[in-house]
């Protein structure tokens, strides 16, 4: 395998570094601090993760970059993979590794340990990548997978010893470590010592049970004979309680059996006896008051009889009294009509008398009977009012229009004056010179043209000057040319030069319109141009021709000249004549004679000035004479309008007069107005209706007052026959309504009377049989009277009662008792104190309250145990844990014998190895010996190691064993080298070839061991790829083997 | 007694024996504790199947031919759950008779459990005889001895002798015959000193796996193995036996499932295959076929992947064994119905070696093979030494198997083998 390219992105002083590599033996040199042992850190780094964050090597970017890069690799087939290992944070301080094929495609990180063949991190620094600090230490060949390597190495297996064995090694320890917690057999133990020590304590459950259950049944037992007591105690409560209970129902009993015996002898009595006796006694004594009463109402009736005297009188005049009661409301109308008739007919005169005051002082009742206030005579009035305001509105119209008028007038006429102010004011401001006008805008207009003839004919003159001095030249030119031999090499040139100045020259003639010669300049121009790729061929033939044509041209160039000279003569002539016209136009239009052109300036300003003034003066000319025109217009109006007012004013006053004479005809004031007429019309109106009903009112009244003499007539009549005094019409209806009531009470009277005496007879009736129904009662009491009645009534009552009590009570002793015998309770009573009762109550209520507290709590322990022994029952967790128990031995059976083999097999291998190192020398040595041989020129033959230890001897030449300790520092710093050669040649049998890195290692060698050691190295570089960094250029001149080989100069590339 | 006729009401019983309640499970790989609390219920539920099958066929007694459960591991629960059965046969008026045997010897107390009162243990002393009696007539005799302790080395059944009166003579006895089920302590005998005792039917129990060992119209011997498998070896069904007798005295049995849960092997030889997925498949489809094969159990099943090929070196490693079982466990689990369930994946493959020729060889292989197979004559010590550590270790020696010789060759061998395949690295 070989390091085709280092792509650094940073690390350590290297950033962005790309560096490729030859096949063999790459010599990097560079002064200190270059950065040499850096790249071969980051080479180790790349290989097996950078150093832990903080240490020495780790090689942070010190100038940016990401930290980390790429090795590209090539391996023994030419393929090419990448290494590429990038510090992340975060992430692993190792960094991240990823490996690409030549395809770009990631392959599987332990793809980098079979690349490195399974040279492990300390080997590979130790025998790969070494600088001269590594390479003079002893201990780093010392560290047990490198010892390991040297003394297997050779072993030749597919997969190395030493991999093996750490493989073995790791997979033993993560099942087991003595003292440690984690691996998976420790766990297994701990966890089954637990499970244990829960199964033991469960283990006890059986005896727990049969204790629980022992007590269990003690306690039922003990509950049973608790419960035996308390109801025996609680019967004794019962008896005593009874006891006490009927006790004075038994005493009450006793004194009804004595009371009983001391009572008369009565069985029989009327039932309800005395409630009948009372009822009987009370209803005789009700109907004698009853009677009594009944004598006192006919003495009353008969007495009040006697008070009404005229009552038969009355009885007799009933019909006709009847007939005045019938119409006695139509009286009482005819009375209130009366009133309400006077009241009227004072209103209506009131009335009459207001309407004529408010038709005015001069109407009176006969005036108002005459005057006619018809519709005719409205409508008439109606008529007249509309004329007038008709004509008045007429009127008005008129004295507005007519004012509108004349205001346009004045109007017009003052906007007339103010124009005719403007003109007058501009007039002033035009100025005053001696040409009028239109002549000096003449003389400008001429003076312009002429000023711009001026220019073009300047310009005229400057071509005609520019014409004639070039055409001058060109004639000096072509009379140069004939002569001169040298320039015959650049007629091709000249051909071109004269085509194109020709074409130029007439453009320019084209343009002064001298179009003969424009034609003719540019037919020879052309006709240069197109000679050139001509001449340039035939050059030589045709230069004789040409100068021929040349002399003419120069010929015809200058009359040319002669004719342009003429014409710019011409043009100055001009010139001069047209300034002097130029000058005069500035006189006229200046007002002075031979202006400046200062003058000429402010001239021309005035003229524009003036031209303004001119042009606002027209506009103000044409704006009066359109006001004139409207002024007089307005005149005419005004005058219109005048006469129009005063043909409305007189049909008004027409209107007006008429309207007088009607109001005089009529017999009203002149004065007037229509409203003022129309409103003494509605009054003298209003005046007739209110005389009309006053007339109506007076004749009704007279009729009523001879209805009301008429009734008062008949009810008097009949006064005078009762005797009493005659009645005014106001009491007639009290009167009558008197009578009335007399004639009632009296027949009314007559009736009761009747009434009274039928009740008298019936209540007499009743008493009798009431009297005879009470004696009835006393005989079937056997009693003699009344009181007799009571008395025997009582005893009977009271022997009844106390039968009834004693036999509640009887009924009360038997439900307290129940089933009890009667006689002993009786015995019982009789024998104890009724005080005792409570006293033995009270005694078994403790003794009772003490047995039921202690069943209670029995009880409750009874259930405590009930469920610790359902708990116990049902407690399944001693079989789960065994069976836990069990699962976890299997485990711990499996993983020992797991282990067993993994130990055993590490164990097997540490015994072979100790027998293949005992009994075959190891390859390493043999050949690290024929490397230092050839490194020290033969001085030393062969490196070796002592059956049986771990130490390495040298042999010299003469046959000497020298231990490492006795060799001189060079000469060790050989032995090493060659035994890292050694190793890595071995590991090469193996797996591909590693590259070696070397760090500047061959500094102690003296010249000619360096020679000797270069050469060997370059011989191992054909097969292992060697980097050599070094800061000396003797070091680098020795390893350098050819010309071709080159040295990469690390200064050069930093 | 052959010839005789005899005249009998026909009468059936089952026989059973090793119910080994609360017993231990070997060979269970880690598993949930759901799977657990299935498996240690197990064997209660076994028992719970014998009673239905007691109840369902009406027999008129029930027999149990020792190691009803292991004395050594009781728990109360164990216990009660076995109370509670014996009463619904109680309840049902079926005797139950028990002889104990070398997992719960009559000496060892249980404890406090109350049998009920239908049913007769055997006392250790002697052999006892009871007549089942019904409807007033004996139908049958029973004779029966207890283990007294655990060990008993004396032929327990040439102390059983047969009643002449007897209708039907029935001999229950825990025992290993014709060293059947292990050591010679399990009160040894022999089938044809059975046979010639002159019992129609020997109840035997101590051997786990279900065997008729003798059957003839006169003369049953009958094993009928554990209810519930108990480890991993106890493959199959297993089973008690509904043993029917007719007027002529003519012996029927007839097996009854029991087991809940039935332990299987997928035995899987990996010879020619190099196909990763065909393995897995395969063997997962070998797992599927079980759930048809046992209709009214559970299947718990240990994959075993043996043989030399390709797949070797994949297989050997590390954690593979672990994933491949959580591969072939992911499929429904139903933990309170019926499921098919591997508890562990072993594997015991071998890498193609050619071991003669390597011995051969002059190098460190063939001082390695040398040394592993000359290892008890020349490095037992430090081979012994090596294991110390956790063999000799305080609670390594408690709790985990001494290694006899032949464990210990086993593993150098197991060793050698290991080491050569890892130096060889991977095949092909």
């Amino acid at each position: 395998m070989r390091i085709r390219e280092l792509q650094v992105e940073g690390f350590g002083v290297w950033h962005d570094l790309n560096l490729k590599l030859g096949p063999t033996l790459c010599v990097l040199e560079g002064p200190n601090e270059a950065g040499k042992s850096t790249l071969m850190n980051f080479i180790r780094s790349i290989w097996f993760g950078f150093e832990r964050r903080g240490q020495a090597g780790r090689g942070e970017p010190l100038r940016g970059g990401r930290h980390g890069g790429r090795l590209v690799i090539e391996d023994e087939n030419g393929t090419l993979y990448t290494i590429e290992r990038l510090a992340r944070d975060p992430g692993p301080s190792a960094g991240t590794v990823v490996v690409y094929d030549d395809l770009g495609n990631q392959l599987d990180e332990s793809f980098l340990t079979r690349l490195l063949g399974g040279v492990g991190r300390e080997l590979f620094y130790s025998v790969f990548a070494f600088g001269l600090g590594e390479l003079e230490q002893l201990e780093t060949l010392q560290k047990d997978e490198v010892s390991a390597s040297i003394y297997s190495a050779g072993l030749d297996t597919p997969v190395p010893i030493a991999q093996v064995d750490q493989q073995l090694s790791r997979a033993g320890d993560a099942l087991f470590r003595p003292g440690a917690a984690k691996p998976l057999i420790n766990r297994l133990l701990s966890r089954l010592d637990s499970t244990y020590s829960e199964i033991a304590l469960l283990k006890q459950q059986p005896q727990q049970y049969a204790a629980i259950k022992e007590e269990r049944d003690r306690l039922l037992q003990t509950l049973d004979q608790l419960q035996r007591e308390l109801e025996s105690v609680q019967e004794q409560m019962v008896w005593y309680k009874t006891l006490a209970s009927i006790h004075s129902p038994w005493e009450e009993l006793v004194q009804i059996q004595q009371s009983l015996s001391e009572l008369p002898q009565i069985d029989e009595f009327p039932a309800l006896g005395v409630q009948r006796l009372n009822q009987q006694t009370q209803r005789v004594r009700e109907l004698e008051a009853a009677l009594k009463k009944c004598e006192e109402a006919v003495r009353d009736v008969e007495y009040r009889l006697s008070q009404q005297p005229d009552g038969p009188v009355l009885v007799q005049m009933q019909h006709e009294l009847d007939e005045l009661r019938e119409s006695r409301s139509a009286y009482e109308r005819l009375l209130e009509e009366s009133k309400s008739l006077k009241a009227d007919l004072m209103q209506r005169s009131r009335e009459v008398q207001g309407a004529l005051e408010s038709a005015g002082g001069t109407w009176d009742e006969k005036a108002v009977e005459g005057f006619d206030t018809g519709l005719l005579v409205r409508e008439a009035v109606r008529s007249f009012g509309r004329d007038l305001q008709e004509y008045g509105e007429q009127v008005q119209q008129a004295k507005f229009a007519l004012e509108f008028a004349e205001r346009q007038r004045d109007q017009c006429e003052g906007d007339y004056r103010d124009i005719q102010d403007q003109i007058l004011a501009l007039n002033e401001q035009l100025p005053r010179v001696g040409h009028d006008y239109e002549s000096r805008c003449q003389a400008r207009d001429t003076y312009q043209s002429l000023k711009f003839e001026l220019q073009m004919l300047e310009k005229d003159k400057r071509r005609l000057e520019e014409a004639i001095l070039q055409l001058e030249e060109e004639i000096q030119q072509l009379s140069g040319g004939q002569n001169s031999d040298k320039e015959s090499k650049s007629v091709n040139r000249w051909l071109v030069y004269t085509g194109v100045t020709l074409a130029g020259l007439s453009v320019l003639l084209y343009l002064t319109g001298v179009f003969v010669w424009a034609a003719v300049c540019a037919a020879a121009g052309i006709t240069m141009v197109l000679l050139y790729p001509v001449s340039a061929v035939s050059y030589r033939n045709a230069i004789s021709a040409l100068r021929q044509m040349t002399q003419r041209e120069l010929a015809h160039l200058k009359a040319k000249v002669e004719e342009y000279r003429s014409d710019y003569t011409r043009t100055l002539l001009t010139i001069d004549e047209k300034q002097q016209k130029l000058q005069d136009a500035a006189t006229v239009f200046a007002g002075v004679s031979n202006p400046s052109d200062d003058e000429i300036d402010t001239a021309l300003k005035r003229l524009e000035a003036e031209r303004d003034i001119r042009t606002r003066l027209i506009a103000l000319k044409e704006a009066q004479q359109d006001c004139r025109t409207r002024w007089e217009a307005a005149v005419s109006r005004a005058a219109a309008a005048k006469q129009k007012f005063e043909d409305a004013k007189e049909a008004y006053d027409s209107a007006l007069s008429r309207w007088k004479s009607w109001l005089q005809t009529r017999g009203m004031p002149p004065e007037i107005s229509v409203d003022g007429a129309i409103e003494v019309i509605q009054a003298v109106h209003a005046a007739k209706d209110a005389l009309r009903a006053r007339r109506a009112a007076q004749a009704q009244l007279v009729q009523n007052e001879q209805e009301i003499a008429e009734y008062l007539n008949r009810l008097n009549r009949i006064m005078q026959k009762c005797g009493r005094r005659p009645v005014d019409a106001d009491e007639a209806v009290f009167a009558v309504s008197w009578l009335n009531e007399d004639l009632e009470k009296y027949v009314g009277l007559s009736k009761e009377l009747k009434d009274r005496q039928k009740a008298l007879a019936e209540a007499q009736r009743e008493l009798s049989e009431a009297k005879s129904e009470l004696n009835l009662l006393l005989e079937e009491a056997g009693a003699e009277d009344t009181e007799e009645f009571l008395f025997r009534s009582q005893v009977y009552e009271k022997r009844q009662n106390l039968f009834q009590r004693a036999l509640q009570l009887r009924v009360e002793i038997q439900a307290r008792c129940g089933a009890w015998d009667l006689e002993n309770v009786y015995r019982a009573l009789e024998k104890t104190p009724p005080q005792s009762f409570q006293q033995k109550v009270a005694e078994l209520a403790a003794k009772e309250q003490q047995l039921v507290q202690k069943i209670a709590e029995s009880q409750t322990r009874l259930g405590e145990l009930k469920q610790q022994l359902s708990d116990l029952e049902n407690d399944e967790r001693l079989t789960a844990l065994q069976f836990t128990a069990d699962t976890l031995m299997e485990e711990l059976n499996r993983k020992a014998w797991e282990w067993a083999r993994l130990v055993i097999a590490q164990e097997l291998i540490h015994l072979a190895r100790e027998k293949y190192e005992k009994e075959r020398q190891p390859a390493v040595l043999r050949l690290a010996g024929e490397y230092l041989n050839a490194m020290t020129c033969g001085h030393y033959l062969r490196v070796y190691s002592p059956l049986g230890q771990k130490e390495i001897r040298v042999e010299t030449a003469d046959r000497r064993q020298l231990t490492v300790d006795q060799l001189s520092r060079g000469t060790l710093e050989q032995l090493y080298l060659a035994m890292r050669l050694a190793l890595a040649h071995e590991f090469a049998r193996r797996a591909a070839p590693l590259p070696l890195v070397m760090d500047d290692i061959l500094v102690n060698f003296d010249p000619v061991r360096l020679v000797r050691t270069a050469s060997v190295l370059r011989q191992i570089s054909e097969k292992h790829q060697i980097l050599f960094f070094t800061c000396h250029p003797h070091v680098a001149a020795a390893l350098k083997g050819s010309e071709e080989e080159t040295i990469i100069r690390l200064g050069d590339v930093s | 007694m052959k010839g005789v006729v005899w005249v009998l009401p026909p009468f059936c019983f089952i026989h059973t024996a090793d119910l080994h309640i609360d017993s231990q499970f070997r060979g269970i790989g880690q598993v949930s504790e759901q799977m657990q609390k299935r498996l240690y219920k197990s064997t209660f539920t076994a028992l719970e199947r014998i009673v239905d099958a007691c109840l369902m066929h009406k027999v008129d007694f029930l027999l149990i031919a020792g190691d009803v459960y292991d004395t050594s591991r009781a728990s109360l629960r164990g216990q009660m759950v076995l109370r509670q059965q014996l009463q619904r046969l109680e309840k049902a008026s079926i005797p139950v008779y028990i002889v104990h045997g070398n997992h719960d010897p009559i000496d060892k107390a249980e404890a406090g459990i109350r049998w009920p009162d239908n049913v007769y243990r055997f006392g250790a002393e002697a052999v006892e005889e009871v007549s089942v009696v019904r409807g007033g007539q004996e139908i049958a005799r029973i004779h029966g001895i207890s283990y007294k302790e655990r060990d008993v080395s004396r032929d327990l059944s040439a102390e059983f002798v047969p009643s002449a009166q007897a209708p039907y003579s029935i001999a229950l006895l825990h025992c290993s015959v014709d060293g059947l089920g292990g050591r010679e302590n399990y009160a040894p005998t022999t089938l044809q000193s059975l046979v010639d005792r002159g019992f129609q039917y020997w109840a035997l129990g101590h051997v786990h796996k279900s065997q008729v060992l003798y059957h003839d119209e006169d003369c049953c011997v009958v094993y009928p193995g554990s209810p519930q498998g108990l480890s991993s070896a106890e493959v199959g069904a297993r089973s008690c036996f509904l043993v029917k007798v007719d007027e002529t005295g003519a012996t029927q049995l007839e097996m009854v499932p029991t087991a809940d849960v039935v332990w299987e092997t997928v035995n899987f030889d990996i010879k020619g295959m190099d196909d990763k997925e065909a393995l897995i498949t395969s063997v997962d489809r070998q797992i599927d076929a079980l759930a048809d094969r046992y209709s009214g159990a559970s299947v718990l099943v240990e994959v075993h992947l043996t043989g030399r090929g390709p797949l070797h070196s994949w297989l050997s490693r590390p954690a593979l064994a672990e994933e491949l079982l959580e591969i072939w466990q992911d499929r429904p689990l139903d933990f309170a119905g019926k499921f098919v369930f591997p508890h562990r994946v072993l594997v015991d493959t071998r890498r193609d070696l050619e071991l003669e020729k390597l011995r051969q060889g002059r190098d460190f292989l063939a001082d390695l093979i040398q040394i592993a197979e000359e290892y008890e004559s020349g490095t037992q010590e430090r081979v012994l030494q090596s294991l110390s550590s956790l063999f000799d270790h305080r609670r390594g020696k408690r709790y985990i198997d001494r290694l006899s010789p032949q464990a210990l060759s086993r593993l150098v061998e197991e060793a050698k083998l290991l080491a050569l395949d890892l130096i060889l690295g991977e095949e092909g």
